[in-house]
């Protein structure tokens, strides 16, 4: 039992949309019976590539989008209950949302845009208005820039003045649809800064959208990965990156080694696999597999241990290295073992010349086991 | 129990739509503003079409079954006159080759414009605007006073070259160069807008591949838009059709019957009118116009074409050493069209009488002290101005309520897209008919019982209305298309409803296009000439009328200097319609 303090803040029951193609081609299917829950204060991330629904599902909570079937309620409110008949318009839910496009209005000052949310909910004296607005500005930091134009304003600072009207109404539930794609590398990396701050300090609840997946990393308390239309995984971002729950999330998170095999042999706490690159041991499977059943094997680069030491034991193969890339903190190592190439990172002052050769190790506590088969 | 059950269980599982808080919502919302807006809409649309429906049909009938059953007579009375197959075949030939002609000339125009460094930039975008700087009747005028052939001034310059050669503008091929000028603006303007659309990849690999200018221009870049290529030519043929002013000035004096004056003739210059041979040649003419149309779906329909998608283009192709000649090409179509028409004009409407000897020294202006001190002419400008201006505020209202109706709203969409694509339909419809087919119907339809509005403002500001709907739509739905969907979306994410979003967000953000429409419009009904003479009387002269009744009574002074005053006016509200029309709120990326 959940006590009433972590009550879902946003509940999406069985959702499913669907868009008709005009050629026959089949329908497009971006919401797929997508079942989620989010808790007040939580931040929670949809990642995928383009295409998998996410943007879908943001604008269905939003009410930007009207679902075929399922349930979205909001605060403990029904917003869209298919089986009810029940959709509640985009302007009537207790939301916020921030465009990746910014969607300010060009026509109206940095002042008339956030003060815009809050004349249309209530009559509010000219006093109240400018209090709001400016305690608004100043919570993005943007003091001085109330009489400017949109127009005349830097992308970063136009999401901010985004952001600022979609703070100023105090609702609980704040959406993003990537929102920061749009803004320049040093920018961005200001802006996720200033946003975790502000959504620790205000606690709103957060769904935010990003194919980002170093984004989504740093800004989640949970992430749901998603692939045409279904939640493949819904986990804190350190489970989602060290037990990814399917290949298409090993893949889409981080950088991943992948054997395709067949078990060999399964104990307690060891399986056995043969892949293309020899026999992989892997200790304490996340689920069970019996022996003969094709499984994929993963390890991320950074568990690979390079040696110049030919070695013994498990898990321990010789190659050589194809190609080295600096990246500041680290080096990126492709080596080629046998007909396979694999990924690993080394330390960056570690000397390792085109056509070396090595050996190299990946605990067993470091490889995981995936569901084979279809990708 | 059994027999109980059924009963009871229907309603218990499946809530009707409108019951429970859900639908209470949502019909509220249909019940205040959507369900007025919807009917709203109905009422625009049923108007219109009756507007369309009942004028023409009527005049049909009257055609066809004058009293009451099937009776040819007055088509075999028409058909057996002389000049009827003479007219056809006058007709046919003009508009057909004006076309085919135009069409050239309008493709090879929009891709130096849109596709090629040779492009005239802020110039080039005038071309599209060139029939409402001069008003097609001027141009005309200007040809036939630079090509007659006795005292045409092109003629008077020839004759200072040796051999002394002559052109004579009253023949069959000026004439149709009188059309094609008068036709290339509708040719550019659809072909350049899909032009503009093209991934410019498509000509770079072209070129790349080593196809020079011209192999890619009908290789690649012209068949990339073969579709906007057919529709236009329809769209000439049907605009051809129309066309009044140009064969009225030159065809009649170089005795070629066109179908268009002939219509006019019968109804405002014999006595009494014949309306019964007028409504025969009208049906006749919308045979042709139907004929067009349906062989243009059945074109259309039979290859799909490929979409064209992706990046617009930017990057323009270059063209080297061709591209002194190609801006050669476009400046020859502006200084033919406009400059040396307008010039022609201007000194006619200053000789006191007009001679291919141009002598500045005897210029005055008395010709403008004529017109303008004549009741008849002021009148007319008075009119066109009222019609022009109020016509074109009425015109702009009901298209931006259309538009705003058929646009998503926070609870999806008023109109479901069946409904959206005939709603845009029957805002596009007039422009299938000419404008002579639409001013006859309203004529036989409501200028006697019980309506009686001949010669009054109702017949023509809905005659204007329902002839320029189309243009209106259109200008209105690209005013409105401009503004992002992101932006009323933001709006509705500020808990902003549908008035508030529409009044605050989409209207303000729409004005300068609006406007624009608005000045567009004026134009339009100010230089409208063909359905004006037939429905304008001598309480409500307007300027269409005016100038080909000064046309027909033979003075030329006094319809030139007409003809510029309207020039100015058109032309003022022209750049008006510029300068409001330039996005003011540009967006930042």
């Amino acid at each position: 039992m959940t006590a009433t303090t972590t009550a879902p803040q946003v509940e999406i029951t069985g959702l499913h949309k669907r868009f008709k193609r005009r050629s026959g081609a089949g329908d497009v299917v971006p919401i797929d019976d997508v079942t989620l829950s989010i808790a007040a204060g939580e931040f929670v991330v949809l990642l995928g590539p383009s295409g998998c629904g996410k943007t879908t599902l943001l604008r269905s909570i939003a009410g930007l989008e009207r679902p075929d079937a399922g349930r979205i309620s909001i605060t403990g409110t029904d917003v869209f209950d298919a089986s009810r008949r029940l959709f509640l318009a985009p302007n009537k839910r207790p939301i916020s949302m921030i465009f990746q496009s910014y969607a300010l209005w060009p026509h109206m000052t940095v002042f008339q845009n956030i003060a815009y949310p809050i004349k249309s909910r209530r009559r509010a004296s000219k006093q109240e208005v400018a209090d709001s607005v400016h305690r608004a500005l100043a919570q993005v930091g943007l003091k001085d820039l109330h009489n400017q134009y949109p127009g005349q304003l830097s992308g970063g600072q136009q999401q901010r003045v985004a952001l600022a009207r979609a703070l100023v109404t105090d609702a609980k539930v704040l959406l993003f649809d990537e929102p920061l794609s749009n803004v320049d590398a040093k920018v961005r990396e200001e802006l996720r800064v200033q946003l975790v701050e502000m959504q620790r300090e205000l606690g709103f609840t957060a769904v935010y959208v990003t194919h980002d997946q170093a984004e989504a990393m740093e800004l989640a308390d949970r992430i749901a990965v998603l692939n045409s239309g279904r939640i493949e995984q819904l986990a804190a971002p350190r489970e989602v990156y060290g037990r990814p729950a399917s290949r298409y999330v090993a893949e889409f998170v981080g950088v991943a080694n992948l054997f395709e095999g067949i078990v060999a042999s399964a104990s307690d706490d060891t399986l056995e696999i043969d892949t293309t690159i020899g026999r992989l041991r892997a200790s304490a499977p996340a689920s069970p597999a019996r022996p003969g059943e094709a499984v994929v094997a993963m390890f991320r680069p950074e568990d690979v241990v390079v040696t110049a030491d030919p070695q013994q034991g498990g898990n321990v193969w010789s190659g050589t290295i194809a190609h080295s890339s600096f990246s500041g903190a680290a080096q990126t190592l492709q080596i080629d073992i046998g007909a396979e190439r694999i990924q690993a990172l080394a330390d960056k002052d570690a000397a390792f010349p085109d056509g070396s050769p090595v050996a190299v190790r990946v605990e067993p506590a470091e490889v995981h086991v995936l569901a084979g088969g279809a990708r | 129990m059994t027999v109980a059950a059924p009963p009871a269980s229907p309603r218990t599982s499946a809530p009707a739509p409108g019951e429970g808080p859900a639908g209470g919502t949502r019909s509220r919302w249909l019940g205040r503003g959507g369900g007025i807006v919807r009917i709203g809409v109905f009422v625009v649309v049923l108007a219109l079409l009756a507007l369309l429906v009942y004028p023409i049909g009527r005049m049909v009938v009257k055609a066809l079954v004058p009293d009451g059953q099937l009776d040819l007579s007055a088509f075999g009375t028409v058909v057996q006159q002389g000049w009827f197959w003479d007219t056809i075949r006058d007709t046919v030939i003009v508009v057909g080759s004006a076309a085919v002609i135009a069409l050239v000339v309008g493709a090879v125009l929009a891709w130096i414009n849109e596709r090629t460094d040779a492009g005239l930039g802020w110039l080039g975008t005038f071309m599209p605007l060139l029939p409402l700087l001069m008003p097609p009747i001027a141009t005309a005028t200007g040809w036939y006073f630079l090509g007659s052939p006795d005292a045409g001034f092109l003629n008077g310059l020839l004759k200072l070259l040796p051999g002394s050669p002559t052109i004579n503008i009253l023949t069959y091929p000026g004439l149709i160069f009188v059309y094609v000028l008068e036709l290339v603006p509708y040719a550019y303007i659809t072909i350049s807008g899909s032009l503009r659309n093209i991934d410019p990849a498509l000509e770079e690999a072209s070129r790349v591949s080593g196809a020079g200018l011209l192999k890619t221009l009908f290789r690649v870049s012209l068949p990339a838009v073969s579709q906007a290529i057919v529709s236009a030519l329809f769209l000439l043929i049907v605009t051809g059709f129309a066309i009044y002013s140009t064969p009225v000035v030159i065809g009649t004096n170089a005795n070629i019957n066109i179908l268009s004056v002939q219509i006019v003739k019968l109804m405002q210059f014999s006595y009494p009118p014949d309306l019964q041979s007028a409504t025969v040649l009208t049906t006749v003419l919308l045979a042709f116009v139907l004929c067009a149309w349906i062989l243009q779906q059945s074109v259309m329909r039979r290859g799909r074409y490929a979409m064209i998608s992706g990046r617009s283009g930017q990057s323009k192709m270059r063209t080297g050493r061709w591209r002194y000649l190609l801006r050669g090409i476009t400046i020859a179509y502006l200084v033919v069209t406009a400059v040396i028409p307008l010039i022609a004009v201007i000194i006619v409407s200053l000789q006191p009488f007009w001679t291919s000897a141009v002598d500045p020294s005897v210029f005055n202006l008395q010709h403008f002290a004529t017109v303008l001190s004549r009741r008849n002419s002021v009148t007319a400008l008075q009119t066109s101005v009222i019609l022009g201006v109020v016509g074109g505020a009425i015109a702009v209202a009901v298209c931006v309520f259309v538009a705003i109706a058929r646009r998503r709203t926070s609870y999806g969409f008023l109109l479901g897209p069946r409904m959206a694509a005939f709603v845009d339909g029957v805002m596009r419809l007039p422009a299938a008919f000419s404008h002579i087919v639409i001013g006859l119907g309203f004529i036989v339809a409501f200028s006697g019982p019980p309506f009686n509005w001949n010669g009054t403002y109702i017949i023509l500001g809905l005659c204007y209305l329902v002839a320029f709907m189309p243009q209106a739509s259109t200008t209105t739905n690209n005013a409105l298309s401009q503004i992002g969907n992101d932006l009323t979306e933001a709006s509705y994410m500020s808990h902003a409803g549908e008035l508030r979003t529409n009044l605050r967000v989409v209207l303000p953000l729409a004005i300068p296009g609006l406007l624009s429409t608005w000045a567009l419009l004026f134009v339009l009904f100010a230089s409208e000439v063909s359905a004006s003479t037939m429905l304008a009387g001598a309480k409500t002269p307007v300027i269409g009328f005016v100038l080909v009744d000064i046309w027909e009574n033979g003075t030329f002074g006094p319809m030139a200097a007409f003809a510029l005053v309207v020039t100015a006016i058109t032309s003022a509200a022209t750049v008006i319609l510029l300068l409001l029309g330039r996005q003011r709120f540009r967006r930042v990326r």
